[in-house]
């Protein structure tokens, strides 16, 4: 049954594959290419852990290299666009993608014949994984592509989540009105079979027309364990949970914010790593304010980094902290202070926010919610003071340097939907108010959060 | 594929060179220590498949190797149907890489309907170790985006060297020309000749009679180490193929028993040009030092023949008359290379030069030289032949040896022109014309020239060599000179020159007789004699004027107008520029 899919996929000049999640959608890439495909497709995601994935799963089946280039529709953009600019229309820096334009620029320069040739010398066909992922800029690039190689894609309309600073993502009709063949549906739960979950994997795929009208399902008699949580009550009953459940484990709060800070300081406590988002947000903030903003707006920064990045600083320590970033006189008592104080007088400079990295670890009692952020910090600015190359240079080195380094095989995550898509975990906890449609996110985040886990699902639901 | 445009930087006597390539043959001229093989051997050097490749200091310009060596050759044109082109042009190789290019080179990005370039780069620091790589416009600084390229794929441009060092590709050796045109069999080649190993080291040797003393030393080897407590069953000296190169370099294209090696230069090079034709379906780039080498003129045109059909770019150099002749001005096959004392080289196509097409196929010669002497026309060119063979007489070095030649420009109206571009070119050019029509040649075209840095050899006022020959010549030998112009030319009968002497309106009221020697001297009758021969063509023809200056300079005084110009001409040859 499912080779007929992967055939199909093979075949065709274009056309979708629908793949509910679990369902081996990474699978039926892998065997499309290695089995029914000649020469070498471009396998497009849109997340370096996606990447990840797939090309450690080509290289257990032994796949040869020279039959895929997986890479993310971003990166593989961004290389053609910064070699070429000037073609591609493209005016933005050449050391910091800005990505809402590297797609239009991919698109333009894909009307170039130089690169249609270089393109289509490379690839027989291209498949695009997660296509409900795709901004419209994106799916119009991929269009592009369409016109000169065949073009399948897969993906979930009910996965197709996005923040909300984010570009819209296009529509799944647009999507099936371009690609016009249906090439069939995977419907096999292959991650609750493998995980002797097989029911939860069925009862998912029965909810899914729930989802399509925007509805909650009924949980009664469904294998999501559902309970009610007092605000207060929360921390002891997390600890609990992962105690009992042992094995990978995330706790998915909501899309467009933290967790309330003494939660995730006291799941840290618990060796809970935060996930981040691969261009760091956080870090990235703070970089472009210290190389390009005022002395406020450098402060501000540096204020907002420090305090999400740590957990547990002392009311005292906060009022030394935001003294020292505005450069504001203080007698401190303490030498280690004062010593902070003498040698920095001109408010937050990359020196000094390294020289704070290092006061706060050392106070103890803290606990370091951002540790990605805050270590890829500490070597940008220890190559900025060695070799005085700017910081958003260093920045965008740093961040290639780590894209590949797999960071969701941490034990224990918080994440929210965004950061956990396409992920996999034994046991899921979700963290959610009652008025969960206003303030946590909506019903596909729904759907992604409870397809996350293969063993056990937790749906904890916040009452004050 | 095609080269476009070639820039050398630091790479032995060339400090700069940029070089913009129009054409597909390429003809490079110009006199000795100009570069010209040098430009061919840093193409090689930057574009063919060899992996190793040894420069020292003396690689490096004045030897200063703080200085890189930059050797970049810009391509273009090239066919992207083919399966190894695309291969070469794929993501993970080159398809990135492709840049624009404009006449001054290589551009980072192909301009909007520009042609696409793929530039590459040698560079070569003071580690001495050269570094190959694809680089987007410019190849200015180290830290440039650069992707490295590797031989196997710099095959792929197609570029051999087929002149005097190419021996080697009549073997099977690494990345030759027969290797790369029996691609995807060398696996088995080696299989023969790893056989061929074994069976030579299992050869039975030990019967001769030198092999038997080796094994009488074998044997006492064999008792001390037995002494030294090492046990040795048998010990014999036998051939260790493993640490002979035998390899697939071994195996050479033979002529019944006579390897291609020991055939003529000749011979070799029609051979390595026709293998070469063959490679990439003939799409590639040949160089070619001397083309000329060993080849008879109907041999000559008959590889350049082949070579303009055989779909390939050529770089050549040559020396040799009978190449220029073959070869097509307007189409930019002929480029000529200069050089100043500070190392910059430039070449230029000998087609900025109007309407030169003529005088290379007459006069090939004129553009091998360093220096050329314009020359108004015949007369001149032969009073010249005959002056330096006077000179040669009197001890002196003959022009030719001075890397001196000349060019007939073809009339006073087109001296101006063609030796303004024979210095552009980089020709020490002087000029040698009358002075006797100042409509064609005026003295602003003369100074125009000597502000060019044109040497200028001219008669007085209002005189024609002719006149000038008239009115320098002692008058006890006017007789005997006009007895040799008539005597040299074919037609001219001396009862006419004479008739026409006498009746000359200006001389008639004379009443001269027939007898030349008996008229008396008047600068009337030198005018008139001047006229006639300047109107007659009495000389006009360079071995007209040859023979009859051949006669004069031996009788003209040293004072003369036309000896002490001639004598002044003389050492600005012999000048040291």
């Amino acid at each position: 049954m499912s080779d007929e899919v992967y055939q199909a996929i093979a075949q065709a000049s274009y056309g979708f594959v629908e793949s509910p999640a679990g369902c081996g959608k990474t699978e039926a890439i892998i065997r499309t290419v290695g089995s029914y495909c000649d020469g070498r497709q471009l396998i497009l995601t849109h997340t370096h852990a996606g990447v990840n994935v797939l090309k450690q799963r080509f290289r257990q089946h032994s796949i040869p290299t020279e039959k895929y280039h997986v890479d993310t529709i971003a990166s593989w953009s961004w290389n053609w666009v910064k070699k070429y600019p000037e073609n591609a229309g493209y005016a933005g820096s050449k050391e910091i993608a800005q990505w809402k334009d590297v797609y239009t620029a991919m698109r333009i320069l894909l009307q170039k014949d130089f690169v249609k040739r270089g393109v289509a010398n490379s690839y027989t066909g291209i498949i695009v994984d997660e296509y409900q992922d795709c901004t419209i800029p994106m799916h119009q690039l991929i269009v592009q592509l369409k016109t000169f190689l065949p073009c399948r894609v897969l993906g979930d309309d009910l996965q197709g989540i996005f923040g909300f600073r984010d570009d819209p993502l296009v529509d799944w009709s647009t999507v099936t009105g371009e690609f016009v063949h249906d090439l069939g549906t995977l419907e096999t739960p292959y991650r609750w079979i493998k995980a002797n979950n097989e029911d939860f994997g069925h009862w998912l795929l029965s909810i899914r027309p729930h989802f399509h009208h925007e509805q909650e399902p009924d949980y009664d008699g469904s294998p999501v364990y559902r309970r009610a949580v007092k605000y207060a009550e929360l921390g002891p009953v997390l600890v609990r949970l992962t105690h009992e459940k042992r094995d990978r484990i995330c706790v998915i709060g909501p899309k467009s914010r933290p967790l309330p800070a003494g939660i995730e300081t006291g799941l840290v406590k618990n060796k809970y790593k935060v996930l981040e988002p691969n261009e760091l947000s956080a870090l990235r903030s703070l970089i472009l304010s210290l190389s390009d903003g005022s002395p406020t707006e450098k402060a501000d920064a540096t204020h907002d980094f420090l305090s999400r990045a740590y957990g547990g600083l002392s009311g005292d320590d906060r009022v030394f902290l935001e003294k020292i970033i505005r450069g504001k006189d203080q007698q401190p008592r303490r030498a280690d202070r004062r010593s902070l104080c003498e040698k920095h007088t001109q408010g937050a400079t990359p020196q000094l926010v390294f020289d704070l990295l290092g006061y706060i670890e050392r106070i103890g009692g803290t606990s370091c919610k951002l540790s990605e952020s805050v270590s890829a910090l500490k070597c940008i600015v220890e190559e900025h003071h060695e070799t005085s190359t700017d910081l958003k240079t260093l920045y965008a080195n740093e961040i290639g340097k780590r894209k590949y380094q797999n960071r969701s095989n941490a034990y224990r995550c918080i994440g929210s939907t965004l950061l956990v898509k396409g992920l996999e975990f034994d046991h899921v906890i979700i963290l959610r108010e009652t008025d969960w449609r206003q303030r946590w996110g909506n019903h596909k985040d729904l759907y992604v959060a409870l397809t996350r886990g293969s063993k056990t699902t937790t749906l904890l639901e916040l009452t004050s | 594929m095609r080269i476009k445009h070639v820039e050398i930087r630091n790479f032995r006597g060339i400090k700069s060179l940029s070089w913009q390539v129009k054409g597909d043959f390429n003809c490079i001229i110009g006199p000795g220590d100009t570069c010209k093989t040098t430009i061919l051997t840093a193409l090689d050097y930057a574009l063919s498949p060899r992996s190793v490749l040894t420069f020292d200091d003396s690689d490096f310009f004045n030897q200063d190797v703080n200085q890189n060596i930059v050797i970049q050759v810009t391509l273009a044109n090239w066919d992207e149907t083919q399966e190894d082109i695309r291969r070469f042009f794929q993501e993970s190789k080159f398809a990135r890489y492709k840049c624009g290019i404009a006449e001054t080179g290589p551009l980072h990005e192909p301009s909007p309907d520009g042609e696409i370039a793929v530039s590459i780069s040698l560079r070569v620091d003071k580690s001495l170790e050269p570094r190959w790589s694809v680089v987007r416009g410019r190849d200015e600084e180290e830290e440039q985006d650069r992707k490295p390229i590797y031989a196997a794929d710099r095959a792929t441009l197609g570029l051999s060297r087929i002149d005097i060092f190419s021996d080697f590709h009549f073997t099977w050796g690494r990345n030759t020309i027969l290797t790369r045109l029996s691609a995807g069999s060398e696996g088995n080649l080696n299989t023969v000749f790893s056989t061929l190993a074994r069976d030579i080291r299992g050869c039975d040797i030990s019967h001769h009679e030198s092999i038997q003393e080796c094994q009488n030393i074998a044997n006492t080897i064999k008792g001390d180490a037995q002494k030294s407590g090492v046990s040795l069953t048998s010990l014999s000296p036998r051939i260790d193929m493993q640490r002979q190169s035998v390899g697939t370099s071994s195996l050479s294209l033979h002529e019944n028993n006579v390897p291609l090696r020991n055939k003529g230069d000749g011979t070799k090079r029609l051979i390595g040009a026709a293998m070469q034709m063959k490679l990439n379906g003939g799409k590639n780039i040949s160089l070619i030092d001397e083309l000329e080498v060993g080849l008879e003129p109907h041999r000559i045109r008959g590889l350049i023949h082949n070579l303009k059909n055989s779909n390939q770019q050529i770089f050549a150099t040559t020396h040799s008359p009978a190449v220029i002749r073959e070869l097509r001005v307007a189409d930019n096959e002929l480029y000529v290379c200069k050089r100043n004392v500070a190392g910059a080289v430039s070449l230029d196509s000998l087609s900025v030069v109007p309407d030169i097409q003529g005088q290379v196929r007459s006069n090939a010669e004129a553009f091998l030289g360093r220096k050329i002497i314009g020359c108004e026309g015949p007369t001149e060119i032969g009073c010249l032949r005959a002056y330096d063979i006077y000179r040669f007489d009197a001890k002196d070095p003959p022009i030719w040896s001075v890397a001196t030649s000349y060019l007939n420009c073809g009339g006073a109206s087109r001296i101006r022109e063609v030796c303004e571009q024979l210095l552009i070119l980089g020709y020490h050019t002087a000029v040698l014309c009358d002075n006797d029509s100042p409509t064609h040649l005026s003295p602003a075209d003369i100074q125009s020239l000597k502000d060019a840095g044109a040497y200028i050899c001219q008669w007085d006022v209002n005189n024609s060599i002719e006149h000038q020959l008239f009115a320098d010549f002692p008058w006890q030998n006017i007789a005997a000179l006009l007895q040799i112009i008539c005597d040299s030319h074919d037609t001219l009968e001396h009862a006419t020159v004479i008739d026409t002497i006498i009746k000359e309106p200006r001389i008639q009221p004379q009443c001269l007789g027939n007898d030349p020697a008996h008229w008396s001297e008047s600068p009337i009758l030198r005018r008139a004699m001047g006229d006639l021969a300047n109107s007659g063509k009495w000389i006009k023809r360079i071995d007209y004027a040859e023979q009859v200056f051949t006669f004069a300079l031996q009788l003209l005084s040293d004072a003369s107008v036309i000896k002490s110009r001639l004598d002044a001409l003389f050492s600005w040859i012999q000048r040291n520029e």
